[in-house]
């Protein structure tokens, strides 16, 4: 069963646009913002609110869990 | 659009979010999104248990606008920093269920289970709760202008500097409930009981009072300039009158 992770940080975290990684130059590599706020709209016009919802937990769920086993791998 | 094509398109764009990754689990995860969306079902259990989600764990801090669970039993479950606007929970099960901090304007909860919940700093603005359990619920620094409390259950809840300014809060059963620095103003709590009630600091300026029992509570220390008593169970001659002198309207 997938568990989303109840940290502080992730609980404050916004469902779009919230992965951020610094690159080598000291910029950030956010992901087109307009990519996530389509997936945003997409979700919402298109599905019920219970789908939308079950499904934006599906992804941060699998997010969180991504970042944990990613941070076991490299410590 | 067809569920086919909002399935690619979703994965498309999921795809490119996380073009990075190298994860088995991606292929899963798409799965999971594929089987929720074709499913027959809007149920939200079903769909939560389709998607290997846990009913009680996986919804803190996510949106959940609108989504509809009446009646469903989501007892202890964890909705803290959700935001549940509009969302309808008729008679669901949410004994001590976590609201902290949750955004439920305008969301549908009357006669919802809700005792030892936790609601303290949510915004249940213009909510439906009437009818709705709130036995030891805590409800503290909670805004909750405009909500329906009427013939609502709150006995030992505690309600401590909270907004209620224009409740309705008919017949609400408040006895021995913490209500001190709470703000009532302009709210009707006709024919409520607040037995033994603590009221320190409370504010009922331009209140409806008819009928509230106020029996071993005491009024020392709370505001009622403007409020209307009548017919009054547990307000001495001697406290009338020094509520009189402090403001408040007897209209009998």
């Amino acid at each position: 069963m997938l568990h989303a992770d109840r940290s502080e940080k992730n609980l404050r975290e916004p469902f779009c646009g919230s992965h951020e990684k610094p690159s080598s130059f000291g910029f950030s590599n956010k992901p087109a913002l307009n990519e996530a706020s389509e997936l945003e709209t997409l979700l919402s016009q298109t599905l019920s609110p219970n789908k939308r919802a079950v499904v934006q937990a599906l992804i941060h769920a699998w997010e969180s869990n991504r970042h944990r086993v990613h941070l076991e791998h490299t410590s | 659009m067809s569920d086919d094509r909002v399935i690619r398109r979703l994965i498309e764009l999921l795809q490119r979010r996380f073009s990075n990754e190298d994860f088995q689990s991606k292929e899963k995860l798409f799965e999971l999104i594929e089987q929720v969306i074709l499913a027959e079902t809007d149920d939200f259990l079903e769909l939560t248990r389709i998607a290997g989600l846990s009913p009680l764990e996986s919804y803190g801090g996510q949106n959940l606008i609108g989504v509809s669970f009446d009646r469903k039993d989501l007892a202890r479950a964890d909705f803290s920093n959700s935001l549940l606007i509009r969302a309808s929970l008729i008679e669901a099960e949410l004994s001590s269920a976590n609201f902290s901090n949750a955004d439920l304007t305008h969301a549908f909860l009357a006669r919802a289970k809700l005792t030892s919940a936790n609601l303290v700093g949510a915004n249940l603005t213009s909510v439906d709760l009437s009818g709705a359990d709130l036995t030891n619920a805590s409800l503290n620094n909670a805004i909750l202008k405009m909500v329906d409390l009427s013939d609502a259950h709150c006995r030992c809840a505690s309600i401590r500097f909270s907004d209620l300014t224009g409740a309705a809060l008919h017949r609400v059963r408040l006895e021995e409930a913490n209500l001190s620095s709470s703000n009532f103003r302009r709210a009707n709590l006709s024919r409520a009981n607040l037995q033994g009630a603590n009221l320190f600091g409370a504010d009922f300026t331009g209140a409806t009072l008819y009928r509230v029992n106020f029996h071993d509570a005491s009024l020392d220390g709370a505001t009622v300039e403007g409020a209307h008593f009548s017919d009054n169970p547990g307000v001495s001659r001697e406290m009338r009158r020094e509520l009189i002198r402090r403001g408040a309207v007897f209209e009998d």
